[in-house]
């Protein structure tokens, strides 16, 4: 977990997600330490907005970091008692119906699988050209690897960063 | 059928990270260090990272180009002293300018246009950050990319090339596309190092260290995501920026 300017970033080692948290979420996320009510999380982060928007907020915040798995397990409660719970973000905000209001924003952004641990994944989504089969794959020209086709036989290795989806598996 | 014999060998050091080299003669020894990742230096290291053996049969041009873009890659992914980000990298005003992107995200055209236009080189393949976030020369020749995709090493980037770390001025995650416009928003520190670490290599190996190194580098600077058109369009804009980094 790192903090910059005002906004978190953290890094699952499980999922190999990044979490990127604005201010908001942040300031929630830091604040949530079991002995605060939502109503006093709201007071941070909104305090001029009126008792209902800022509840609203405040549980999207909540909802977003549960699903993130940043809040203990059974904080927040079930649908009874969190009535954004399981919601996209796009569908709190619909609900709540919050409009003009800056609503706490969590990104995600997914790293590249394990096994390219190595970087040398491309991106698959072309049977051949330009990003086709990563270092390792049977091949019968350049244009069926991401790097070169060496010897005519098999991809060697590339710099492309990327997922791979559709790759072919290595050769045993 | 008799060993091959390796009785030429030599081991060199690569931002920090030791690898020996063995070929089968001189002249192919010397060709593997030709084509080495830039600014190796002899090592008397004698345990190694890695060792790379070529012997002179069968393509031996084949072997070199594998043996040139396994090593770089393997370097970037575990140098213990810096952290390699996929991106261009030029300066003006001693303060550099970044363009993440992977291979064929036409940041190396940017590049070009950016040296044209009075930028200092310092790298068209990574961006060779320290942990206080400056970014180091990674001066490999300029490539160009021929019809078969192969990198073709151009000639050498004339005049200006950046031989001390710098920090970071801007952070370029445009996107070209062809007929398109300059059109870019600014993102946020913690945005630009999210967005940057998806061109980092060592990331998921070393996310702690990469994070602080991103951070330190990043928060200072300012990060720009969009769509850019033809590269003297992109130079237009980014000259316009300019004033906001200088001295």
């Amino acid at each position: 977990m790192r903090t910059v300017e005002n906004e978190t970033l953290v890094y699952d080692l499980s999922s190999h997600d990044t979490l990127c948290l604005d201010q908001t979420l942040s300031t929630v996320w830091s604040h949530c330490d079991g002995t605060r009510s939502v109503d006093d999380l709201g007071q941070l982060i909104a305090p001029s907005e009126g008792t209902a928007t800022r509840r609203d907020l405040t549980w999207i915040a909540l909802e977003q970091l549960r699903a993130k798995g940043l809040l203990l397990d059974g904080t927040l409660g079930d649908a009874s008692v969190n009535r954004f719970h399981g919601l996209s973000r796009r569908e709190m905000i619909r609900q709540a119906g919050v409009i003009g209001v800056l609503v706490p924003t969590l990104l995600t952004m997914a790293a590249a699988p394990a096994s390219s641990a190595a970087s040398l994944v491309c991106d698959c989504s072309a049977a051949t050209g330009l990003d086709a089969r990563p270092q390792g794959c049977a091949c019968t020209s350049n244009n069926d690897c991401c790097g070169v086709c060496i010897g005519g036989v098999s991809c060697g290795p590339t710099s492309n960063i990327g997922t791979h989806a559709a790759c072919c598996p290595p050769p045993p | 059928m008799g060993e091959v014999c390796f009785d030429r060998a030599a081991t060199i050091r690569v931002f920090g990270t030791p690898v020996a080299l063995r070929a089968s003669n001189d002249a192919l020894l010397q060709r593997m260090l030709d084509v080495s990742p830039p600014l190796w230096r002899p090592s008397t290291a004698r345990r190694v990272a890695r060792t790379y053996e070529l012997r002179a049969s069968g393509d031996v041009d084949e072997a070199l180009a594998a043996y040139a873009a396994d090593v770089k890659m393997f370097i970037a992914e575990r140098s213990p002293q810096r952290v390699f980000v996929h991106a261009g990298v030029v300066a003006f005003d001693d303060r550099a300018i970044v363009i993440p992107g992977k291979s064929f995200s036409g940041k190396t055209t940017l590049v070009r246009a950016l040296l044209d236009a009075g930028a200092t080189y310092y790298s068209d393949e990574y961006a060779v950050l320290d942990r206080r976030g400056r970014v180091h020369p990674y001066p490999q020749p300029l490539g160009v990319r021929t019809e078969d995709k192969r990198r073709q090493i151009a000639t050498a980037v004339s005049s200006r090339i950046g031989t001390r770390p710098i920090p970071i001025a801007l952070v370029l995650l445009t996107e070209h596309r062809a007929g398109s416009k300059w059109r870019a928003t600014r993102l946020s520190p913690a945005r630009a190092v999210l967005e940057v670490s998806q061109h980092t290599l060592p990331f998921m190996r070393d996310p702690a260290r990469s994070l602080d190194v991103l951070s330190a580098a990043l928060a200072p600077a300012t990060t720009l995501r969009g769509t850019r058109g033809d590269a003297s369009d992109a130079v237009r804009a980014i000259l316009r920026l300019r004033k906001a980094f200088a001295r």
